[in-house]
């Protein structure tokens, strides 16, 4: 739907008259994208979808009329108009009400919803800290910003390469208040919840596992109480929790993301729910992510990363510990970083195989770097990337959303995983001619610079791994 | 404290102020030219073509821009379709379901 909007949007500005489709239940969310696409008035002609009784050629032959009417029909006033569009803004206080009311009030009327399951209007579905004004400003005091510096939510295309750009949607300080009073959040996290928003993306649309997750590393972390070691990841730890739920919520309200219109996932990731936790890098040998973004060992940034699935892969597959783990790999003759081939196996497995996170706790990294040589994050990197290939035969049957151009050896231009492993084959000066099912190619497969290590856990050798790519890592004192 | 009656605070984010695209002129009626599709990741999108060209015999083409949507906000519709568009001479686009 996005698409649609954005697409008609160039259409027009290239002076070609356009109109686009979108199923009937994505209806809601045209008006609001044609807000931010600055095309208000486009004409985009609902359809129904599929459905037993009505075919996808059916539907075609009866969306030919309102086709034609919209590429046809003369403009209204309101059509034509150009110049400046100022939109309201929501009232300041939303709802006066009893505590009961006031929570009615922010799951909305539920029984609005025919064709998609309900959910909540202004909250993750759990009850909400009413967020009242005086609530709010002690939340406030949480940060020497003013409550009415505004910002622009940033679009999802900042993802790569990271370059904020205004989507269309804007936010104050105030409003993030508001959302960290929701969520359960104290004054002294107020200033983390600035750098969730700072990094979050706006709405955009989906039918892949999408999911933020959020990192803080440095003092402030053990400050605000929150969990780095072992299941920090589960629940319980109420800093985790409520700074999760701020960024749940905040994708919700600010960002606007819409369950079941701009997430469209078959089943939805549990990410989504919010997860952001502590980095625990104390023993570590290796840089922790304040110090590999530009910031000293002890500066307390956030780091946010995209992420779909995740799966934890054992040491523990080589005997349950690292000491029968290095016997058995010596005993084999395997070479000591072979200790992470499970997690290689699963990346090749993983069907979308351009960029990782490895979750991995400090006793395991300390090991590492004794046991494998691996000194720094670059070297396990590069080991990798080195040692974890597929066939270009593999990879394109292992991969999950093929292009429709795989025997025609893209230029590689883009973004797109299948493009990016034709770079890769053409930086090794192989022609289209020369590529076979058995030529290599390797993981990640945007390069060695695509995987990641988050210091995280403690105990039990098993790290996760997770499809997903860091985003940005940004400094929460300056909130503060 | 049920009995209490609470204002709470807004958490929306608003729409900014922006210069509004204004739409092309419509054709009135549809020439003697080429249609460009954009878009075919859903199912109607396959019998669109056929069911346009059914409907509106008198089009010298219909033609299919991309398959896949190339939408980006960074870069706008492809190169590739720009130059279609221009190439072709396309008198007006419909843009497929996206998602």
């Amino acid at each position: 739907m996005e698409s649609t909007v954005g697409t008609i949007s160039n259409f027009e500005k290239m002076g070609i008259p356009g109109v686009g489709i979108s199923y009937v239940d994505m209806m809601g969310q045209i008006g609001d994208e044609a807000i931010i696409r600055k095309v208000p008035q486009c004409r985009v002609i609902p359809v129904p979808r599929p459905r037993p009784g009505l075919t996808a050629e059916q539907i075609a032959k009866d969306m030919v009329p309102n086709l034609i009417t919209g590429l046809t029909s003369p403009l209204t006033d309101e059509e034509r108009f150009k110049g400046e569009v100022v939109p309201s803004r929501p009232d300041r206080i939303a709802f006066e009400g009893t505590y009961d009311e006031v929570q009615d009030f922010f799951i909305g009327d539920l029984t609005s919803f025919v064709d998609v399951e309900p959910h909540a209007k202004w909250t993750d579905g759990l009850p909400i800290i009413p967020p009242t004004p005086q609530k709010v400003a002690e939340m406030l005091t949480g940060t020497s910003h003013s409550h009415d510096e505004e910002f622009d939510v940033i679009n999802f295309e900042a993802d790569v390469g990271y370059r904020p750009m205004p989507l269309g949607l804007r936010y104050d300080i105030e409003k993030v208040a508001v959302n960290a009073v929701m969520a359960g959040c104290t004054p002294e996290m107020m200033p983390v919840c600035l750098a969730i928003a700072e990094t979050h993306p706006g709405r955009y649309i989906t039918t892949t596992a999408s999911a933020d997750f959020g990192v803080v590393t440095g003092p402030i972390a053990r400050e605000l109480g929150m969990a780095s070691k072992r299941n920090a990841m589960m629940t319980g730890n109420v800093a985790n929790a409520v700074l999760g739920r701020f960024m749940t919520l905040f994708r919700h309200n600010i960002a606007q993301f819409v369950p079941d219109v701009s997430m469209q996932h078959p089943q939805g990731n549990p990410l989504n729910r919010g997860l952001v936790f502590a980095e625990n890098y104390e023993g570590s040998p290796w840089t922790n992510l304040s110090e590999e973004y530009g910031f000293g060992r002890g500066e307390n940034t956030y780091t946010r990363f995209h992420s779909k699935g995740m799966w934890d892969f054992g040491v523990t597959m080589y005997g349950g510990h690292w000491d029968s783990a290095y016997s058995f790999v010596a005993k084999h003759g395997y070479r000591h970083g072979d200790v992470l081939n499970p997690a290689m196996t699963l990346m090749k497995a993983s069907g979308m195989p351009k960029y990782f996170i490895i979750l991995i706790n400090p006793e395991d990294i300390a090991r590492m770097a004794d046991k494998s040589g691996f000194k720094t994050k670059e070297d396990a990197r590069n080991w990798i990337y080195e040692n974890c290939t597929l066939s270009y035969g593999e990879y394109k049957r292992n991969f999950a959303w093929p292009p429709s151009d795989w025997e025609g050896f893209p230029d590689g231009t883009g973004g797109h995983p299948g493009h990016q492993a034709v770079n890769q084959l053409k930086d090794l000066g192989i022609t289209a001619e020369q590529v076979t099912d058995n030529t290599i190619v390797h993981l990640p497969a945007w390069g060695p610079d695509w995987l990641w290590f988050v210091h995280l856990g403690s105990g039990t050798p098993i790290p996760t791994l997770i499809r997903g790519n860091h985003c940005v890592t940004v400094s929460i004192d300056k909130w503060r | 404290m049920n009995e209490k009656v609470l204002r709470v605070l807004n958490p929306m984010s608003w729409f900014a102020p922006f210069d509004a695209i204004p739409l092309n002129p419509r054709l009135g009626k549809l020439q003697d030219k080429v249609i460009g599709i954009v878009g075919q990741n859903h199912e109607p999108m396959l019998y669109l073509k056929d069911s346009l060209r059914a409907a509106l015999p008198q089009l010298k083409d219909i033609v299919i821009l991309d398959k896949k949507d190339k939408y980006s906000e960074r870069t706008g519709i492809s190169k590739e379709i720009q130059q279609k568009v221009r190439s072709l001479g396309i008198q007006a686009a419909i843009q497929g379901i996206a998602h």
